[in-house]
């Protein structure tokens, strides 16, 4: 088998994969319901459109494909945290409750007569309640979590533990569901379809800090995750700290995937498919070429998704699940049913 | 030969489990030996426990009483950095991967030597190398490690071991699911490794013909605990033989190996020499027949140039073979 | 749709032998053209009983039909009609799942008949909220969440139900085989206000309070209807109007032929989206909706936003339309209660004369004199 990309092509695909990122990001900005020819696009971006192009492409759409960008990476990488700390393809973020936990949270803000944040009006924050429970939900899981693998030997019991407080939590927001009126219900639903464009360049930022130091993290994290490769016994006597090592990706993968569900809503499909999609590409299971490649190949697939879910046009959209899950699903399917079946091969 | 300095031992050792805040004790009173340049076997019925002791003496289960020493040191006191310069260990562990090279699998050896990401200097480069060299892997380097045999991955697996650069080697069941040739293949390495390279290595097997064939020490792991010594000195003191055997098991002396009990023999004369007579009293024995000089029955070889005749005499009827195959099944059938 | 024509045809050829009496017709001499007649219901006079037909009530149905006969309580049974159509009038218990309901019993004077209402926390009305504190009007519930053994045990004549879709008629039907009596209203499927407003004469009919809710009906149609003739008359500009608020990036768009399309239009407003002909709402981005957005000179409706802060935490982008600069954003919270109750679905459904007037002059300040916005208040 010569067909195998080194180490010098793989750091030639990681550079094609920026470029394919930066070619959607234009395109993502170029398309939209409204129609802007090209030159008032590139003119708005330095501030020297006209005044309706520079209101759409620096508030509607560089937002949108800015989020996509970081979101895309953060959950990807989130999902490839959680693949070699549980040694099985398919886990993915969701896998620790992360996502539930956001939605409880917002749950609690929406259908319930007393929101679980509320601000006074005029107070700065006054946007932020919605973005604060989930992140308040997500981090109180994550708490659990991490206090679990504390305690516990073996890291399929903290798989199910993560599993059933998802479940749990589901019933919960289920519950809640039951009780509301329609208006609220959909209010709710329509968060749990994902959406990446409501964002101020302010909530960008935060939730870009939040990423940075989620990803500065995972990458530290390279080489034991090069060791839990070759297994827990062989990370054990080469010299890894499992322990600690389990919590810090367990904080990380944690962050990366609450910080971008506070933000926008559960994305479907994401975390799991694009570390497969990543590793057939480049080849590999190095942890040192994977880090960035799935943090790039996840911007990628995110600012297709978001393409593809304004392509409707007429100004009508698609949820931006909808699509995560029509890419994602697939390649989870052909992971299951292709190449010599699943047998927890990577 | 082996019988270098102490270079890993147990002073009595108690191994078990710690479950739930409670210690089950599955063996104690262990007192052990291996030196430097030796290739120790560890063997035992499934279940005493061999698995259990090997991760007691690499840290990764708890000693429930006295100590391991290593190169001197107490297991305590050498700490997490330092335990992977002294001592590798191997598993059983599957590897559930696909795209990863056998360079790669062996450069994570270096796991305790290289830098924050994992990056590999000259000096690592060269002990990865010397490592698939020695293991004879080197033409396998770039092939993906699931698409090589069994046998060629565990001794990339091996490679690994000895990329870490540790003077103490220690391998739970190395040759677990290998075919035969692949298991001598194995212990000839591991014995290779102990005479060119100095290395001490303790492995566990079920493999007895080869543990008594090439280990220099054996590490016997009965119910009642291990002995230890050359592997015939515990033939000579019967140890041995105790261990395995059963009801329906022989051990022979002299043969050094395992043979069925057969319940009751019939007699039968043999006149041959040889090579093929060896042979030809071997069948016999495997067809329920016990050697006696003064039997009815009798059986001569006659070998004439390249052909071997088997001439069978029942008291006064002569029958000729040309095989032994044919001669056994004309014989009246032992147990 | 072809058996209501032909009943409709047979009616018209009959409606010299039966008093027949199509919605609208006979009214205020003619003035009221059938295109602003209920289209969901039809109440046709037989000697002795009355039978009410609701056509399509609830969504996404055709050609589906539902039959009463409103039978006096003394009379005799006719044969030819089944005892398990039939409601006794006039109705003394009854049991609403709309506040809209409530609201037209109340404009009948008729409050005394409510004994269950659907979410009494969320009443506006004083006179029926007293009588929830009393303990007079339980609560029973929403949909299939409605407390069966309580409705049966409050012993009603009637059940007005609110159905959403037809699948929401299982719980209904359960009750219906426990012996209550079950009405499906339309009056939400109607897409005028006054055509929503014509259902009080359904109330009419089953309280014994015709002749009041006929004269009701027309004193509204014709004032509104005389009201629109002002405005159309008198009102050379049309201004843009803005209807609903993003939601996580998403705008559902209300249709032209919506309620509040209709009364905009009647206001002698323009709806930015009056070429949307759909029938429902349709989810838009942020951004398609935008641009359109920018020319707005009124915004109604921003959905649940009690202030101008409330909008731009919704979505920030929306304090660079030039609308909301102006401040000139109006949503219908004049008339709560605490917690939660908006009188905008009580008594604006029964009085769609008033709403036009607050809609009139959120949109031609001082066409209307002296005028106090009863539903509508302006954002700050």
């Amino acid at each position: 088998m010569s067909a195998k990309p080194s180490l010098q092509s793989q750091r030639l695909i990681i550079i094609a994969l920026f470029l394919l990122m930066s070619v959607l990001l234009a395109v993502d900005l170029l398309i939209g319901s409204t129609r802007l020819e090209a030159g008032d696009v590139l003119r708005s971006l330095f501030g020297q459109g006209t005044p309706h192009g520079e209101i759409i492409v620096m508030q509607f759409r560089l937002p949108k494909a800015l989020t996509a960008i970081i979101a895309g990476a953060a959950m990807s990488v989130s999902g490839l945290l959680m693949q070699t700390l549980f040694r099985n393809p398919l886990a993915g973020p969701d896998v620790l409750g992360v996502s539930s936990g956001a939605g409880l949270g917002v749950a609690l803000t929406v259908l319930t007569i007393t929101p679980l944040f509320s601000f006074k009006p005029g107070s700065p924050l006054q946007g932020w309640s919605l973005i604060l429970a989930a992140w308040a939900g997500a981090g109180a899981v994550m708490m659990i979590i991490m206090a679990v693998s504390a305690r516990v030997r073996d890291i399929m019991t903290v798989l199910i533990v993560g599993l059933l407080l998802a479940s749990a939590i589901s019933a919960v927001v289920s519950l809640l569901q039951y009780f509301s009126n329609e208006a609220t219900l959909k209010t709710y639903v329509i968060w749990t379809m994902g959406n990446l464009g409501n964002m101020s360049y302010t909530q960008i930022r935060t939730l870009a800090l939040a990423v940075l130091a989620g990803m500065l993290v995972a990458f530290i994290m390279v080489k034991p995750l090069n060791a839990m490769l070759m297994g827990e016994n062989f990370s054990r006597t080469v010299g890894v700290d499992l322990k600690r090592t389990r919590i810090i990706l367990l904080a990380s993968a944690s962050i990366l995937a609450g910080s971008v569900t506070a933000f926008c809503g559960p994305l479907a499909f994401i975390g799991v498919a694009v570390p497969h999609i990543t590793r057939i590409i480049l080849g590999t299971t190095d942890h040192r070429a994977l880090m960035p490649g799935v943090a790039i190949c996840g911007a990628v697939i995110l600012l297709i998704s978001d393409i593809i879910s304004t392509l409707p046009g007429g100004g009508q959209i698609i949820p931006v699940n909808t699509v995560t899950s029509l890419i994602g699903i697939p390649v989870v399917m052909w992971i299951i049913l292709g190449r010599a079946g699943l047998g927890r091969k990577f | 030969m082996g019988t270098g300095t102490v270079i890993a031992e147990t002073i009595d050792l108690a191994i078990g489990y710690v479950t739930q805040g409670k210690s089950r004790t599955v063996m104690d009173h262990l007192s052990l030996a291996a030196h430097r340049g030796e290739l120790v076997a560890l063997i035992g019925r499934n279940g005493t426990g061999k698995s259990t002791l090997l991760r007691t003496m690499v840290a990764l289960q708890p000693c429930l009483d006295g100590t391991v020493r290593l190169e001197g040191r107490d297991l305590h006191t050498i700490g997490r950095s330092g335990l992977p310069r002294i001592v590798s260990f191997t598993s059983t562990e599957p590897i559930a991967l696909r795209n990863i090279k056998v360079r790669e699998v062996v450069a994570l050896g270096r796991f305790p030597y290289t830098n924050w990401i994992g990056s590999l200097n000259t000096d690592d480069e060269r002990s990865v190398n010397e490592a698939l060299e020695v293991t004879g892997i080197l033409p396998l380097a770039d092939r993906n490690i699931d698409n090589i045999s069994d046998g060629e991955r565990q001794r990339a697996l091996i490679a690994r071991s000895l990329a870490q650069d540790t003077d103490l080697l220690v391998m739970d069941e190395p040759t677990a699911f290998l075919d035969l040739p692949s298991r001598y293949s194995i212990v000839g390495l591991l014995r290779k490794l102990t005479r060119e390279k100095g290395k001490c290595v303790i492995y566990s097997t079920h493999d007895l013909d080869t543990a008594i064939n090439e280990a220099d020490r054996l590490w016997l792991m009965t119910e009642e605990g291990v002995s230890q010594g050359a592997p015939e000195d515990l033939m000579i003191s019967g140890t041995l033989a105790r261990a395995f055997e059963s009801p329906l098991l022989s051990f022979s002396q002299t043969a050094g190996t395992f043979s069925f009990v057969r319940k009751r023999l019939l007699p039968i004369a043999l006149d041959s020499t040889g090579v093929v007579g060896e042979l030809t009293e071997r069948a016999l024995r495997r067809s329920g027949y016990k050697i006696m000089p003064d039997a009815d029955l009798k059986v001569m070889v006659k070998e004439t140039g390249n052909t071997t005749e088997w001439i069978l005499i029942n008291n006064l009827q002569i029958e000729r073979y040309t095989s032994l195959y044919n001669l056994i099944s004309h014989l009246p059938a032992g147990d | 749709m072809r058996i209501d024509a032909v009943l409709l045809a047979a009616i018209m050829f009959l409606a010299s032998c039966r008093n027949g009496s199509r919605p609208a017709e006979n009214i205020n001499d003619g003035t009221i053209t059938s295109k602003y007649a209920a289209s969901h219901f039809r109440i046709d006079d037989y000697k002795g009983y009355r039978r009410l037909v609701i056509t399509n009530p609830w969504q996404n149905t055709s050609g589906t039909e539902l039959v009463y006969y409103l039978v006096n309580r003394d009379t005799q049974l006719p044969d030819t009609v089944s005892e398990a159509s039939v409601i006794r009038v006039p109705v003394q218990r009854v049991i609403c799942m709309s506040t809209t309901h409530t609201a037209m019993l109340r404009a009948l004077d008729a409050a005394e008949t409510i004994v269950g209402i659907s979410g009494t926390g969320l009443v506006y009305d004083s006179i029926i909220l007293d009588a929830v504190n009393r303990g007079r009007i339980s609560d029973i519930g929403y949909e299939s969440n409605l407390d069966k053994e309580l409705v049966v045990s409050l012993k009603p004549d009637l059940l007005i139900a609110y159905g959403v879709g037809a699948s929401s008629a299982e719980y209904l039907r359960k009750l219906e085989e426990m012996g209550v009596k079950v009405m499906y209203n339309a009056d939400y499927l109607e897409e005028h206000p006054l055509a929503r407003c014509e259902w009080i004469r359904v109330f009419g009919l089953l309280t014994g309070k015709e002749a009041l809710a006929d004269s009701l009906f027309r004193e509204v149609s014709t004032a509104y209807l005389s009201l629109a003739e002002m405005v159309r008359a008198n009102v050379k500009e049309h201004p843009d109007v803005l209807l609903g608020a993003p939601w996580e990036g998403v705008w559902y768009v209300a249709p032209a032929n919506s309620y509040i399309g209709r009364l905009i239009s009647d206001a002698g407003g323009k709806y930015l989206f009056d070429d949307l002909s759909e029938t429902n709402s349709v989810p838009f981005s942020v951004e398609a909706v935008f641009r359109r957005a920018t020319e707005a000179d009124i915004w109604i409706n921003p959905g649940t936003a009690g202030s101008l802060d409330d909008i731009a935490a919704a979505d920030h982008r929306m304090t660079k339309l030039p609308v909301y600069k102006a401040g000139n954003i109006w949503n219908n919270r004049n008339r709560m209660t605490s917690s939660g109750g908006n009188d905008y679905w009580e008594s604006a459904v029964v009085r769609p004369d008033l709403l036009l007037q607050d809609i009139v002059c959120i949109i031609h300040p001082g066409l209307i004199p002296d005028h106090k916005q009863l539903y509508y208040r302006k954002l700050k």
